[in-house]
């Protein structure tokens, strides 16, 4: 039965990668990552105590505070920036990359321990993220598919290791790359070289 | 005081300082240059974890610094290693100060070398790729300055280390594993295959190399050249701890093919793609995935003429890498384009710059009088010993680099009916020259040379 409780948290991640694999409005998909750090925290709170699973959460949310924060174009929605790329080719792609998270969730059994559904919440952000990283060249996106592949592993990497000081280097990592993708999609004015 | 304060701390509280006073770079240039010397020569001159006396004053540098309950540990062997570091680090950070490409890059320069230098010193290891992940989200700034638009090969960059980061530290765990299990022949593969691809996203190992050409050729040569000096080194330095610390995979019978052919693939895809290039800053990516080939092949060879190749090797790649990422940026600031048919005739105006960068590639074709010919003979010899077709294809790849530098000699010396004359100013000339004095002596006298380097293997007591 308990299982069955986290089976819901894996719906959401489908349905928040999906939408950051197919929104081309910044608002939305930066609510649908803060989302997807929820589920994450849900999922990794099966294995770790709330303590520990809620810095998950909060350096999520931090990241999706400084992508928000900091990334100028408010305004703008992402399609400005995007290159063309039908949605319904990205709603087939993400169908297909799911379906194969799903089997391989079953058939990867001996290779990561963890329970179904975080082996399957896990995979599901991998490889929606691969996708994202994938068939995109615009910077932001790609930082989007890089904290959802790092997402992933933390969900799959939680049940198998319990480290406090992994956690704390991962989440500099995580608050890092959003600072990168901050970064890089900011049109900063140049600063007076030398 | 502990080593890691030294070799970790302090290079990363002056980064700080550096940043702050980052509007000034020749001061911060100077204090970088100084401080890495200071450190390598520290390095080379103080024994760590021994007591020893300065004058009337007994001193020792002890070996750990803990730090929230995991250890940062460098030891007495690891000071060659260190020496050698620094002394690249001052080298670049003297570039930096001349070249000028961006006022960040120093202070950054600082982090990134504290932070590799903790990630190999760093206990558990697994820490180690956290901290490398953590280096390569600082570079980042360097690599794409503000108010520019980040190139397709920054972000591959950025997507094939951060990949590396979760396959490692899975790797990590499966290690754990087989430590309690070693007979279990699946966790043997896990770890073995997640480790060789964390490996392979790091190192930018065939096919995943495509980052390295394009990075070259849209950041600046000194910032992409600092990048490609360091992280390999230190990325195949820990791929040695990973091999010095687990006999079950040193002795996997597969350890030895893959390499050989991961090595050779390299070494042949990046020698032909050379010939081909139109710029010469692809082709020098290029001539180092044609070199990590055959630092590889070195690694693969499981004795002591391949560790001993592997270590001083080392030299005449980071001089030739120092020397074309200055050339190139020099003749850019003479006004040429790094292309192949921008730098027609730069040969007649500055013969030394372009000598230099000739020498520079000539040097990763490991010609006799180069420094590398005294370390790729012998790897071509005990390869061909195993595998006479590795040792053919291998060499159609330096082939293939040597056609490419044909035609940058070509493009350099073009026009030769023009009145020759020396253009460089007189650092310029000296840098330059002082540099093809170091390749051309590292090929002359190469047991001199290579002397010191080869103290980098006591890190590495239980390999050949």
């Amino acid at each position: 039965m308990s299982e069955w409780l986290y089976i819901i948290p894996v719906v959401i991640l489908i349905g928040t990668t999906i939408i950051l694999q197919i929104s081309w409005n910044w608002r939305w998909s930066l609510i649908a990552l803060a989302i997807q750090y929820l589920a994450v925290f849900w999922l990794i709170s099966s294995v770790w105590n709330i303590g520990l699973a809620a810095v998950k959460l909060i350096v999520g949310l931090t990241a999706v505070a400084l992508l928000g924060v900091l990334f100028p174009d408010t305004h703008h929605d992402i399609d400005e920036f995007r290159v063309g790329s039908p949605r319904a080719f990205q709603l087939v792609s993400a169908g297909l990359v799911i379906s194969l998270a799903i089997v391989l969730s079953v058939s990867l059994g001996d290779w990561f321990p963890p329970a179904i559904p975080l082996r399957l919440g896990g995979l599901i952000l991998i490889a929606m993220g691969l996708i994202q990283v994938g068939i995109t060249t615009q910077p932001i996106r790609i930082i989007l598919g890089l904290l959802t592949i790092l997402s992933g592993f933390e969900v799959i990497y939680a049940a198998m290791v319990n480290s406090v000081l992994v956690t704390g280097l991962l989440a500099m990592v995580t608050v890092g790359m959003a600072m990168v993708g901050a970064y890089l999609s900011a049109r900063f004015i140049r600063e007076d070289e030398e | 005081m502990s080593a890691p304060w030294f070799w970790i701390i302090l290079p990363m509280v002056f980064a700080g300082i550096l940043w702050l006073l980052r509007n000034n770079s020749k001061i911060t240039g100077i204090v970088s240059m100084v401080l890495q010397a200071i450190l390598a020569g520290l390095a080379a001159l103080m024994p760590i974890g021994i007591s020893t006396r300065i004058g009337p004053i007994p001193v020792e540098i002890a070996s750990t610094l803990s730090i929230l309950g995991r250890r940062l540990v460098l030891e007495n062997a690891d000071r060659s290693y260190l020496a050698f570091l620094f002394a690249v680090g001052a080298l670049w950070a003297l570039i930096t100060m001349i070249i000028k490409p961006h006022r960040s890059v120093v202070p950054l320069q600082m982090v990134i070398i504290s932070l590799l230098v903790a990630a190999r010193a760093v206990e558990p290891f697994l820490f180690g790729a956290v901290l490398v992940e953590i280096a390569v989200l600082v570079s980042i700034p360097m690599l794409v300055p503000p108010g520019t638009r980040p190139g397709r090969g920054v972000l591959r960059y950025l997507i094939f280390q951060t990949l590396a980061l979760p396959v490692i530290l899975l790797a990590g765990w499966a290690f754990n594993i087989v430590q309690i299990y070693p007979e279990n022949q699946a966790a043997l593969a896990r770890a073995s295959i997640f480790l060789g691809l964390g490996f392979a996203f790091w190192l930018g190992v065939f096919p995943f190399y495509t980052w390295i050409p394009m990075l070259s050729e849209e950041s600046h040569p000194v910032v992409n050249g600092f990048i490609l000096s360091f992280l390999p080194f230190i990325f195949l330095m820990l791929g040695l701890d990973f091999l010095n610390g687990f006999v079950w995979l040193r002795q996997g019978t597969y350890l030895v093919s893959v390499l050989q052919v991961t090595g050779v693939l390299m070494i042949v895809t990046g020698g032909i793609w050379a010939a081909f290039q139109q710029t010469l800053v692809r082709m020098a990516a290029y001539a180092l995935i044609l070199d990590t080939g055959f630092l590889l092949l070195a690694i693969s060879l499981q004795n002591q003429v391949g560790m001993e190749t592997f270590a001083a090797n080392w030299i005449p790649r980071q001089l030739s890498l120092i020397l074309l990422a200055y050339g190139f940026s020099t003749l850019q600031q003479h006004g040429y384009s790094l292309s192949v048919a921008g730098v027609k005739g730069s040969g007649v105006k500055y013969p030394i710059l372009t000598a230099a960068i000739a020498l520079a590639f000539l040097s990763f074709t490991g010609l006799p009088l180069t420094g590398t010919f005294a370390i790729r003979e012998p790897i071509l010899g005990e390869l061909s010993r195993q595998s006479i077709v590795m040792t053919v294809w291998a060499l159609v790849g330096v082939a293939g680099l040597l056609v490419g530098l044909l035609r940058v000699l070509f493009a350099f010396f073009a026009f030769s009916g023009r009145d020759w004359r020396s253009g460089e100013n007189w650092y310029e000339g000296l840098i330059f020259i002082a540099g093809m004095v170091l390749l051309l002596g590292a090929g002359l006298f190469p047991a001199e040379f290579f002397k010191g380097i080869l103290n980098m293997l006591e890190s590495f007591p239980n390999l050949p």
